[in-house]
């Protein structure tokens, strides 16, 4: 063998015991970067959690052999105010988290079952949203010309509403339309209505996003080859560009979830929401702020839990932006 | 020598004193010189300055004829005059004559009341005010389907021959029961029964002056003329409402009133919370003001427990009001299922839900303790409420299997205000314990008694209403007729008998009692009939009765407790610099 060939065997013997060479889908990329992020996987811990919490909240009553919203007169003080006795508002082993002022109720029941509250209305705006914002943006993006003049007009103006007011104006107009079609009173009118401010409120950022990857997608060459074999538009969008988006709106779904939650608290936590005795992180944060100053536990653990739900969405939707991104560093 | 007839009530105790009210129905010698003005300067007082008034809700009305609530009653005589009108100096709170000048006098045991007028009093644009005036503003509250909101007393109590149904629908029609003396010196009214206390009926506003060229119907709401120390400058609903010095006022000609502050400045939209803590605090603004309808609530148990260091800001009393639920007879017919309402409900987690011992005392009636010859300490569902205030839901469960077939949903309305809901998640929880099945009616606080007071108009009649009642005068006939008479009802509007209370047998009971001349035994037997409605067919759940705590500013002084109305009154007020 001449030395040529003598030094290219040797790193080439070399190769031959590495793994072979496989190719990878994009997903597949993408989840083995996910995989290696470490935020990515304590932030993914803690919204299952918080998720997991909510699905199994009917065992905790069976635990703790009462319900989040009886009343628990013997935790109060009467004379001194009807705040509740023992230190950091009530702890004990009956009451994880203590109990509310004036009405005795246990706090962690209340979080639990609330947290079922936020998160469903907060999770049926977003499949809503999204279903309304990708079929919009797809429709802007693919088609063009006046189709997306209109529709583009449309999400700019719903985007430059001071969303939060005008849902608070709006929630009584609506509630009142909703009762006389015979919706039952109370919450079977205010849960739809917030989700239906929710989603109108939140279906346009999902669409400007589509929209945009729509616009760079439908000039790429494959869609230009399947146009022409002769696909016709109903495949152009649904068979070629669709699959193609799911990054882009797995991404925006996971950022807006966060925003989503924090609208339905805001929501009720300003009197547009649940009515009682439903609990509701939001409707937990305005009944404790009166309290604040001699409970401040009432205030703090849904206070708190918001925040890490928030953050670790957040959080959980840069790292997978990241990792999808294919120009991003490793 | 004419018998004089005390009346003697008392309103519980209060904080600055105990209360005592007085009343002499038959004609007296001559008129005691306290009833001529200027009401006694009060001690420490200076002029000059602006009083700020702090409130959670706009007045829901200041048209006389119109006004039916406590703090607004207590607050318009800084421009309303009315026949007769409570007076409070040094914690006593007596009737005494307004634009009258004497408490009335009758000839046949309380039929037919004839009052002196003051001469020369004068609106604020410097018109005389005449008995016309008087009569005007009595006739055109005929009209309530127009001028609604305001007590029924004219209407249920004068006579109406001509059946005249007020100025608007009927130009042309006189109420022939009230008439002026020539020289216009005096107005005389007939009634059709015997009233021995309608000196006390008289403080309302359907017995004010209204200049008859200046009636402006629904809009006189939000321009009265004034004929107080004050006047109306600017009026904007649900922001704010200034009123200035009425220099054609003459408090000479006033027992009642004061005019320290130069200006008055009302605001409204302010939130619970945030109000309370900035009086409790003295902070900002609230160093010069006041609240009517904000009570200290997160802050109570502080404020009385400290309440030596707060004492020259701190107004705790016994006030009148009772809080209830009213059970609607007309949806809820079955009396076993009303009896088990009263059963189920839990006294002891509504009164913790409004703030524990300090919010108030458990009762067993809509009568005030204080009352003696009305109240009667009777057991609600066999038992004492005062001893046993939890809920009986064992009793609440038997008497609903008396009666399977009946309905057991019911439609709980409520006050989206302070510690209402609170109340009312206690109220549902005990009837759920029960076995009944609760929809929450939650309601703005904006039009809320107008709203359950609506039946047969098509909208959604709730059974069961939580709400509140304060006596109209220290009588027993000022709470038990007003909101238990089916007569006070019309097909579309029960007034303030929430429960829609109708029964033939109670109505003769009322019947009967009419009939009674004397003060005392009317007492009597309206406490019995109370008994009766409570006990025997349930149609109300009397819930505890409130104590009020109210704090100013530091700066403020003059401030009271107002006997009369409950409130916390400003009208005495003065701002220190």
């Amino acid at each position: 063998m001449s030395i040529y060939e003598k030094a290219s065997v040797i790193p080439a013997l070399k190769l031959i015991e590495a793994a072979p060479i496989t190719g990878r889908s994009p997903a597949a990329i993408a989840w083995s970067h996910l995989k290696s992020d470490r935020t990515a996987w304590v932030s993914s811990f803690f919204v299952f959690i918080f998720l997991f919490i909510g699905v199994i909240a009917p065992i905790f009553p069976r635990i703790l052999h009462t319900t989040p919203d009886a009343f628990h007169p013997e935790t109060l003080d009467a004379d001194r105010g009807a705040m509740p006795i023992g230190s950091f508002g009530g702890i004990s082993t009956q009451h994880w988290f203590g109990v509310e002022p004036r009405t005795g109720r246990d706090i962690f029941l209340r979080f639990v079952f609330g947290a079922r509250t936020s998160l469903s209305i907060a999770l049926i705006a977003t499949v809503i949203a999204t279903v309304i914002g990708v079929s919009i943006g797809l429709m802007s993006g693919f088609f063009g010309g006046k189709v997306d003049q209109v529709l583009s007009r449309l999400m700019e103006i719903i985007l430059a509403f001071p969303s939060i007011l005008f849902a608070l104006a709006i929630t009584p107009v609506l509630e009142s339309v909703l009762t006389r079609a015979g919706l039952p009173d109370g919450n079977g009118v205010r849960i739809p209505v917030m989700i239906f401010v929710i989603s109108t409120f939140g279906w346009p950022y999902i669409a400007r996003i589509v929209r945009g990857q729509v616009i760079s997608l439908r000039e790429r060459e494959f869609i230009e080859a399947a146009r022409a074999l002769g696909a016709s538009r109903w495949h152009l969008v649904f068979r070629e560009i669709l699959p193609n988006l799911w990054a882009p709106i797995l991404v925006t779904v996971a950022l807006n979830i966060p925003t989503f939650i924090t609208t339905e608290a805001a929501l009720t936590f300003l009197g547009a929401g649940v009515i009682e005795p439903t609990s509701d992180w939001g409707a937990m944060l305005l009944a404790s702020v009166p309290f604040y100053r001699v409970d401040p536990m009432y205030t703090f653990i849904p206070g708190f839990a918001l925040f890490i739900l928030v953050l670790a969405f957040n959080l959980l939707g840069d790292s997978v932006r990241d990792a999808l991104d294919p120009k991003s560093s490793r | 020598m004419s018998l004089r007839n005390k009346f003697l009530a008392s309103v519980g105790a209060l904080a600055l004193g105990a209360t005592a009210m007085s009343m002499a129905p038959t004609a007296q010698a001559a008129t005691p010189a306290s009833w001529s003005g200027p009401a006694p300067a009060v001690k420490g007082a200076v002029t000059g300055g602006t009083l700020t008034i702090l409130n959670q809700g706009d007045f829901e009305h200041i048209d006389p004829a119109r006004n039916y609530v406590g703090g607004t009653l207590d607050f318009y005589r800084f421009f309303i005059r009315t026949l007769t009108q409570y007076r409070t100096i040094n914690g006593k709170t007596e009737l005494v004559p307004d634009v009258a000048a004497d408490l009335g006098t009758t000839k046949d045991n309380g039929k037919t009341w004839t009052f002196k007028l003051r001469a020369n009093l004068k609106y604020e644009d410097g018109s005389k005010i005449t008995c016309q005036d008087l009569k005007y503003g009595t006739m055109r509250s005929y009209n309530d389907d127009i001028l609604d909101g305001g007590t029924t007393y004219a209407k249920d109590f004068l006579q109406n021959e001509t059946g005249f149904k007020g100025p608007y629908t009927d130009p042309t029609g006189d109420l022939t029961s009230i008439t002026c003396s020539p020289k216009g010196d005096a107005i005389t009214y007939k009634l059709a029964y015997a009233v021995p206390y309608f000196a006390y009926v008289t403080t309302f506003g359907s017995f004010s002056p209204v200049p008859k060229a200046k009636d402006t119907k629904q809009n006189y709401d939000l321009r009265p003329v004034s004929s107080g120390p004050y006047k109306i400058e600017s009026y904007n609903r649900g922001k704010n409402m200034t009123l200035i010095r009425n220099k054609n006022w003459d408090p000479k000609s006033d027992p009642l009133r004061w005019n320290y502050p130069d200006k008055i400045v009302v605001k409204f939209g302010y939130e619970q919370n945030a109000l309370e803590n900035m009086l409790f605090s003295d902070s900002g603004e609230a160093k010069r003001a006041m609240s009517l309808d904000t009570q200290m609530v997160t802050n109570l148990a502080e404020a009385r427990t400290y309440s030596p260091i707060f004492k020259d800001r701190l107004y705790a009393f016994d006030s009148p009001y009772a809080r209830y639920l009213a059970i609607n007879m007309d949806t809820v017919k079955d009396v076993n299922v009303r009896k088990a309402i009263q059963c189920a409900v839990n006294l002891e987690t509504v009164l913790l839900a409004a703030g524990g011992t300090y919010a108030g005392a458990y009762s067993n009636s809509l009568i005030p303790t204080s009352l003696k010859n009305a109240y009667r300490n009777f057991n609600v569902c066999g038992r004492d409420v005062h001893k046993s205030p939890e809920g009986q839901t064992d009793a609440a469960k038997a008497l609903l299997a008396k009666s399977p077939n009946a309905k057991k949903d019911l439609i709980l309305a409520y006050r989206d205000k302070g510690t209402e809901p609170a109340r009312a998640a206690a109220v549902q929880q005990a009837l759920l314990a029960a076995g009944f099945k609760v929809t929450m009616m939650k309601l703005d606080r904006a039009g809320y008694y107008t709203r359950i007071g609506q039946r047969d108009v098509g909208v959604v009649q709730p059974d069961v209403i939580q709400t509140s009642w304060g006596f109209d005068w220290a009588a027993a006939s000022g709470i038990i007729p007003a909101l238990l008479d089916g007569r006070t009802m019309s097909p579309t509007d029960s007034h303030s008998n929430y429960s829609r209370q109708n029964e033939p047998s109670m109505q003769s009971l009322f019947e009967k009692a009419d009939m009674i001349t004397d003060a005392l035994k009317s007492d009597k037997a309206l406490g019995d009939l109370e008994q009766k409605i409570i006990v025997d067919f349930a149609g109300i759940v009397p819930m505890y009765i409130e104590a009020s705590t109210f704090m100013t500013g530091s700066k403020l002084g003059g401030v009271q407790a107002d006997g009369g109305y409950g409130t916390l009154s400003p009208l005495a007020a003065f701002v220190r610099k």
